[in-house]
């Protein structure tokens, strides 16, 4: 048998289409079809992302398989199966139902045969597979437990996996339409929030609250069992038979109806959104307690969407006994099952080739597969636009003159190298900017990101110095856990004390619960770490040593160069036009700066002009 | 000119409500597990599976929905083979255009997850 050699992993169809390239277990390319097409979270058939991956192709080399991220025919089944089983209700989503039955039965094997004209080296793994097998086989891991939870792909909804060596063995299951992404993405609608883009606001809005609703979510939304397993009741929901994710029941239990977006958020959707979470991090803990039980590993990887939410992920590294090691495939929605699905396929005909990475580290590359532009490329978009800017004359002076920038309270957007695969920017396609100034936070919010006042921000610190700052994991190269801001750094009223002199809206709250490093702190001094090694040779992890003998001050706060409801920047011309149409002052892209209040006067005229969609 | 909303919704409900009825709830009976100790399954057969070509997958069938309308005929599902043959009949009908871009530009209203 022909072993495949260069695979393609391709998802698509329902959101963040992707494609990734493999060279057998070496990842080599893998972008999100979003940044660019520039719609975010983008379902279409990833044309430009395959584009970009087969570019990464060696010269001469071929592709030798496609595998696409789920099994086309086993959604089908699911999607009729629910149709039929729901009849008569249902029908106002059956014409959507028909128009994804005709993509699946007859775009998307056309579509996949336009890349690969062979039926036989085109290869369809199922959805929890492909993310079992993104969380595994790059993991630093020989053997381990693997835990998928997501919203759905064909049938199942949550999985357990035992990963050794090059096998992937499935254990347990739950299927839809029992699901806990969905569980969350209808509190992510209850509380006005956009379902599959809004989920980072309700986990960000859930420590302004208290869990007050969770008995009464556990007692009449979701069945959990003791190992994690669980039911929803249906009668709350209306995903699988309407056009809106929670019943009218839903607001009648929760005491009032769905909010608005344009509605002011009270205390009542904090307590609710608090109360979601929390049943959250009890579910994913114990079924990480299962995980490891059903397999008998210590080792832990997860993947699908639910393994974004950094709180219950830092409950699991918390809280699960026995547990020797997690691991979290960055790219964790469906963009990352493109991944897997190459790396299952890749692995099929040579049983016997060892796939996994010889060195302790994982096998992301930092996550940093997209593409890379050249200087030469830059510079002409830099000349194209009339945007006037400096040439220093080597990286350390950049990098001096970038952390000087930060230094004196500019924000900086920062493009450089390969663009960040998956959902966070870790620093080559980033804002930047001093967390200590007060302030910092809503100008970053408000005039840079064009969004709510009361959303926290990520830092990217140093790794040596991050134990020095922070309680709980400190080893966090994706941005997937939480740490705790030391007792010392904290300063002004703490979040119980702001109510209670008054202070209710989250804008104001956040404002209100400060630190030493107010614009990376959340009101209960968490911090979605982004560690970064002195010596990790990336260009940002420079900047923030500069910035560190500069200042003092081990960290910046790391934010995604975009603006609201855009994806992240992918090209010079994407980053050039986000620093115009925002107020940051400098923009570090590839050997050049650019400083807003040095240049013509139409750049900063241009600032805040264009309007965003919500996100 | 593609098809309309209502008449997608006129020709399902067509076939799921005619050729359906009884036989439908039979085949999915509602079961209740809250007495259980789990709700955890075993995997499916198909989640077993590596991966399979597109070639397996169709089969001698020309296309997937039929692949599984056959595959629901051997395992005796009678109804769903029914309702997906029918499925399949009408969108190869040349009547019939189906247009895919206004729902991959916004999935609904934006307030729910792409089940379907």
């Amino acid at each position: 048998m022909h072993a495949p050699r260069f695979v393609l992993g391709i998802s698509a169809l329902f959101h963040d289409s992707a494609a990734a390239l493999v060279d057998g277990a070496t990842i080599v390319a893998a972008a999100q079809e979003e940044r660019f097409s520039r719609r975010k979270a983008d379902s279409a058939f990833p044309g430009r992302a395959i584009e970009y991956c087969l570019s990464q192709l060696p010269a001469g080399a071929g592709l030798d398989a496609v595998a696409f991220y789920e099994n086309p025919r086993l959604k089908m089944d699911r999607i009729v199966e629910t149709a039929v089983a729901n009849a008569p209700r249902g029908a106002v989503i059956w014409p959507q139902a028909l128009r994804t039955l005709f993509e699946l039965d007859t775009s998307l094997p056309a579509r996949l045969c336009g890349v690969l004209d062979d039926p036989s080296r085109i290869h369809f793994t199922t959805h929890h597979r492909s993310h079992a097998a993104s969380a595994f086989y790059p993991s630093p891991f020989d053997s381990a437990a693997v835990l998928v939870v997501d919203g759905v792909g064909e049938w199942s909804t949550t999985s357990i996996w035992q990963g050794s060596g090059d096998r992937l063995h499935p254990v347990r299951e739950v299927r839809f339409p029992h699901s806990l992404g969905l569980f969350y993405s209808a509190f992510t609608q209850y509380c006005g929030f956009k379902v599959n883009s809004g989920e980072y606001k309700l986990m960000g809005l859930a420590p302004f609250g208290r869990p007050v609703y969770r008995k009464k979510i556990c007692d009449e939304i979701i069945d959990v069992k003791p190992d994690g397993s669980f039911a929803l009741n249906l009668k709350y929901f209306e995903f699988h038979t309407g056009a809106s994710t929670v019943s009218p029941l839903f607001g009648i239990l929760l005491g009032q109806p769905v909010r608005l977006p344009s509605e002011p958020l009270t205390q009542h959707f904090m307590d609710v959104a608090a109360s979601a979470q929390a049943v959250i991090n009890d579910v994913m803990q114990a079924l990480a307690v299962s995980a490891l039980r059903l397999t008998d590993m210590r080792h832990l990887c997860m993947a699908g969407g639910v393994a974004l939410n950094c709180v219950a992920n830092t409950a699991i590294w918390r809280n699960v006994t026995g547990l020797n090691g997690l691991w979290i495939q960055p790219a964790a929605s469906d963009a990352g099952g493109a991944l897997g699905a190459a790396l299952e396929v890749a692995r099929r005909g040579l049983p016997s080739r060892p796939i996994r990475p010889v060195s302790r580290g994982d096998a992301m590359n930092g996550a940093l597969l997209g593409p890379r532009y050249s200087y030469a490329e830059i510079e002409a978009v830099l000349r194209h636009r009339g945007i006037p800017f400096e040439a220093p004359v080597d990286e350390g002076s950049l990098c001096q003159a970038a952390a000087a920038a930060l230094g004196n309270g500019s924000i900086v957007g920062h493009f450089d190298g390969r663009m960040e695969f998956g959902p966070r920017a870790l620093g080559n396609r980033s804002i930047l900017a001093d967390p200590r100034p007060d302030g910092t936070l809503q100008r970053v919010n408000r005039q840079i990101k064009f969004r709510e006042g009361w959303r926290p921000f990520a830092p990217v610190v140093l790794a040596e110095e991050a134990a020095h700052y922070f309680d709980g994991p400190t080893d966090s190269p994706y941005m997937l856990l939480l740490s705790e801001l030391k007792e010392q750094f904290r300063s002004g009223p703490s979040l119980g004390e702001a109510r209670s002199i008054g202070t209710y809206l989250p804008a104001d709250l956040q404002q209100a619960v400060t630190s030493a490093f107010g614009a990376i702190s959340h009101v209960d001094y968490t911090s979605r770490l982004q560690t970064l090694s002195r010596h990790s040779g990336s260009r940002v992890g420079a900047i923030l040593a500069a910035f560190h003998e500069l200042t003092g001050c081990p960290m910046l706060l790391n934010t995604s160069f975009n603006v609201r409801g855009e994806p992240i920047v992918c090209s010079p011309d994407d980053a050039v036009g986000c620093f115009l149409d925002t107020h940051l002052d400098v923009l570090v892209i590839g050997p050049f700066i650019v400083r807003k209040q040095a240049g013509a006067a139409w750049m900063n005229k241009k600032a805040g002009r264009r309007k965003f969609d919500a996100d | 000119m593609p098809t309309s909303k209502l008449e997608l919704m006129e020709l399902l409900v067509t076939t799921i409500m005619g050729l359906t009825g009884d036989d439908a709830k039979k085949q999915h009976p509602t079961q209740d597990r809250t007495a259980h100790s789990t709700y955890f399954d075993a995997p499916a057969a198909q989640v077993d599976t590596s991966n399979i070509t597109l070639a397996d997958l169709l089969g001698d069938q020309p296309n997937l929905l039929l692949a599984l309308a056959a595959s629901h005929e051997g395992a005796d599902s009678v109804v769903s083979a029914r309702v997906i043959r029918q499925i399949a009949s009408f969108l190869c009908d040349p009547a019939v255009s189906i247009d895919v871009t206004e729902h991959r530009t916004r999935r609904f209203l934006d307030y729910v997850y792409p089940v379907v």
